[in-house]
């Protein structure tokens, strides 16, 4: 692990990538897999992986709309 | 894994031409400020990712890789700021080496450049918390106990797994709570319809067949199955096919009809019929018997001439009487007729009964009729 001094910059508290880094795309992974095994849910977990992991969209309405497809 | 064999630095930061031989081991800096301990860091982020974090984002104003990574006495040149790492790759069992200008930040020179470097180097710039502020380690070392595992997250960049998390639960919670009002119209709908079925098991035998019984009395075609689409009133004429609605009223309705249903059932009652086969056979007897007819149309007229006798006079034929004489006369007359005039009033209670019935049976009609339940031209 590397330690670098970042104050001569300025740090942004909190502040997060929005992107799904190596660790949280790991445990999303793992949360589709288990998903796709419950019956009937293969599909939702077919879309929550294309929605989150391969286009990293995690707004409420794409998820939304990945779990729940049809507009009625 | 990725360990560090060598680290070559020129023209980079505040370095202008170092290397350092570490043998993959961990190693530390110190020194003065601005001696270029950051600048080390920042060679290794740079050279793995083609970013320094700390020079990018919110905060950093008008700062750049591009223009703030070469050193100060090359700003204009960016194709002589590079960085060199030679690593060692245990999960490939070898080494490599990566070489990146400020210039094309972009395109590193990878050797070998192969698929399984590539990804371990991708793999490598996934991972956000190979370099840490010192800010960040101070947090993590600082904070409660109880609070470390919310800092591991941050460091990890796990707050986008609780942002998922949250985002998740609240779609859970919207659908629970509208789940929660479907089942309630569910469960309303299910009790009309066995309330309407007059059925008590759910199912869908229960249903069709319950369905079919009243579908056969409106002479409609049964239903063989039932789907999500299936309309039980297929078939059945309704009122926007041109008849005029109007509102019945549900207790009226229902008196007006158990009034008729029990007055039909009984003129379908045994003792409606013995009613009305005396009353046939009376009639029968009394048509077989010429004597009987005469008596009974002159046992009328005898009693009249009764009612209307002066004391002196008949009233028919206006021949002087005594009054006692006359009344026992015409009592003679009644005493032969008395078993034609039993037989009358035996018929007229009879037939006091079937037309008693048959006119409440007709007022159990006009109630219903008045409903506009029946058929407009059904008969009177």
């Amino acid at each position: 692990m590397v330690f670098h001094d970042n104050s001569a910059v300025g740090f942004e508290e909190g502040k997060a990538d929005q992107k799904l880094g190596i660790v949280a795309r790991s445990i999303v992974q793992q949360f589709v897999d288990e998903l796709s095994k419950v019956d009937g849910f293969a599909d939702v977990a077919e879309r929550l992986h294309e929605i989150i992991i391969d286009q990293q969209k995690m707004s409420e309405t794409a998820i939304q709309s990945a779990i729940f497809p049809d507009p009625q | 894994m990725i360990y560090i064999d060598k680290i070559k630095i020129h023209e980079f930061r505040g370095i202008r031409d170092l290397s350092l031989d570490l043998n993959g081991k961990n190693f530390a800096t110190c020194g003065p400020n601005g001696t270029g301990k950051s600048g080390i860091v920042d060679a290794i982020e740079f050279a793995l990712t083609g970013n320094i974090s700390r020079l990018a984002g919110a905060g950093t104003g008008g700062i750049s890789v591009k223009q703030h990574g070469p050193h100060v006495d090359s700003r204009d040149k960016p194709e002589q700021a590079s960085v060199t790492l030679e690593l060692i790759l245990p999960s490939l069992s070898a080494s490599a080496t990566i070489h990146r200008t400020v210039k094309n930040a972009g395109s590193p020179t990878i050797s070998p450049d192969t698929p399984e470097v590539r990804a371990i180097l991708d793999g490598a710039a996934l991972h956000p918390e190979f370099v840490l502020s010192r800010r960040e380690l101070i947090r993590y070392v600082v904070s409660n106990p109880g609070e470390r595992s919310k800092h591991v997250q941050v460091l990890l960049r796990l707050d986008v797994i609780e942002k998922l998390r949250t985002v998740l639960q609240k779609i859970a919670n919207t659908f629970e709570r509208e789940a929660k009002g479907c089942e309630r119209t569910k469960q309303n709908a299910i009790a009309q319809l066995k309330s309407a079925l007059a059925i008590t098991q759910f199912d869908t035998p229960s249903i069709l067949a319950a369905v079919n019984h009243q579908r056969q009395v409106l002479e409609l075609a049964p239903i063989m199955t039932l789907e999500t689409h299936t309309s039980l009133k297929d078939g059945l004429a309704t009122a926007s096919d041109g008849e005029a609605t109007s509102k019945v009223a549900k207790a009226q309705a229902q008196s007006s009809l158990t009034t008729l249903q029990d007055q039909l059932s009984k003129l379908a009652d045994v003792s409606f019929k013995e009613a009305c086969d005396k009353a046939r056979a009376i009639v029968l007897e009394l048509t077989q018997d010429s004597d009987s007819l005469q008596a009974i149309s002159r046992d009328g007229f005898i009693r009249e001439a009764l009612k209307h006798f002066d004391e002196e006079h008949c009233p028919v034929c206006d021949v002087a009487w005594d009054p006692a004489a006359f009344r026992a006369h015409l009592a003679a007359k009644l005493e032969r007729f008395s078993r034609a005039t039993a037989k009358r009033k035996a018929l007229e209670t009879q037939l006091n009964l079937i037309v008693g019935e048959i006119a409440t049976l007709r007022s159990a009609i006009s109630s219903v009729r008045a409903l506009g339940v029946l058929p407009r031209n059904a008969p009177e």
